[in-house]
């Protein structure tokens, strides 16, 4: 199958971004199982993981299925700088007993106020669900290790059986470089179809303006 | 039961505009009448894509919600839509994110998912950029 130079770029923000793309789970885990899991650990556990790792996207599945469990999800995510929680911690207790708390990027907020937190969301019986570049006071839920063959099923899931402009050994290339950080290597992957779809002539056939989802 | 299909054209088949323009078009379904839809949305809009954060306005927004009486002329007739189009943004087809316009249609039921539908259109004549090729880099 030759490659459609008018293809879209399978590794655009829009195909990688956490909700968009399917978490692929380590053998014998699944997001039913992290949450049961989550329940037993009273609803608090932690995402471990380098940037780029999939936390992000782990912590959207585990979200959808918290809520199938019967939790109320409220999204936080700290970028880098961010202290403290865009909301006073007296309004924890709004979130309710069945409420939990998903923190992307844990690791910004100091010792002390993440103390306070945590004595507010136990007073109010609401879960802690974080993701966090280092293991912290909430017990581990899931440790995440890219690797290349992981990158490689993420290249196949995204391709959806589009042939790709360039070969393994490119895939291989992007994981190296980025060290680990999957983000980072799909963005390479990114750069490398543009550049690969410039030097092909755009295909002209087809009509594609119809087009029931 | 027949499987629902949305569809959406563009009077004449056309595929690209000029700020200013009025863009006109008809969307229509096909299906048995068992189905109950609740509401058509039509938008157009425009989105980015590419490797940066994700853009996305609504320049035209029409929802009509449906009486059950409605299906009917859903069924047999396209029904119509139009807009001016604004001076901005311009299609671009750009290497690192790329802005695109489309018409999007949804019908809404009361049971099952939704129904989507796009059409895409180019506004503006902005030409493409590509990528720069390693060999034209030396």
């Amino acid at each position: 199958m030759p490659t459609d130079a008018s293809a879209d770029n399978p590794f655009a923000s829009r195909c990688v971004r956490p909700g968009a793309m399917t978490f692929i789970y380590p053998p014998g885990l699944s997001a039913q199982r992290l949450v049961q899991q989550l329940a037993q650990q009273d609803w608090r556990g932690a995402i471990v993981g380098g940037h780029g790792s999939g936390k992000s996207t782990l912590l959207a599945e585990l979200s959808a299925e918290a809520q199938r469990a019967g939790r109320q999800p409220w999204h936080v995510v700290l970028q880098a700088g961010h202290r403290r929680l865009p909301l006073p911690l007296e309004a924890i207790a709004a979130c309710g007993p069945s409420g939990l708390l998903l923190i992307d990027g844990y690791e910004q907020l100091g010792r002390w106020y993440r103390w306070r937190l945590a004595r507010h969301c136990r007073r109010a019986g609401v879960g802690q669900l974080v993701t966090t570049h280092a293991p912290c006071e909430l017990p581990t839920l899931l440790v995440l290790e890219p690797t290349l063959e992981l990158f490689l099923q993420i290249v196949q899931q995204l391709a959806r059986g589009q042939t790709l402009p360039f070969e393994r050994q490119d895939i291989e290339a992007a994981y190296a470089q980025a060290n680990g950080n999957l983000r980072d290597a799909l963005f390479a992957l990114y750069d490398l179809f543009e550049e690969r779809r410039a030097a092909r002539p755009a295909s002209t056939g087809g009509d594609e303006h119809i087009s029931p989802a | 039961m027949i499987a629902p299909r949305l569809y959406v054209q563009l009077d004449g088949g056309r595929r690209v505009y000029h700020p200013g323009e009025r863009l006109s078009g008809s969307y229509w379904l096909e299906s048995s009448t068992q189905l109950e839809p609740t509401a058509v949305e039509v938008s157009i809009l425009w989105h980015t894509f590419g490797k940066g954060d994700e853009d996305l306005a609504v320049h035209y927004f029409d929802r009509r919600a449906l009486a059950p009486h409605e299906l009917p002329s859903l069924l047999e007739h396209p029904q119509r839509f139009a807009s001016v189009l604004p001076p901005s943004p311009l299609s671009y087809e750009g290497v690192i994110v790329k802005i695109r316009w489309c018409v999007r249609v949804r019908v809404f039921f009361r049971k099952g998912k939704d129904l989507m539908a796009e059409c895409a259109f180019q506004l503006g004549d902005v030409p493409a950029a590509r990528a720069v090729l390693p060999a034209e880099r030396d």
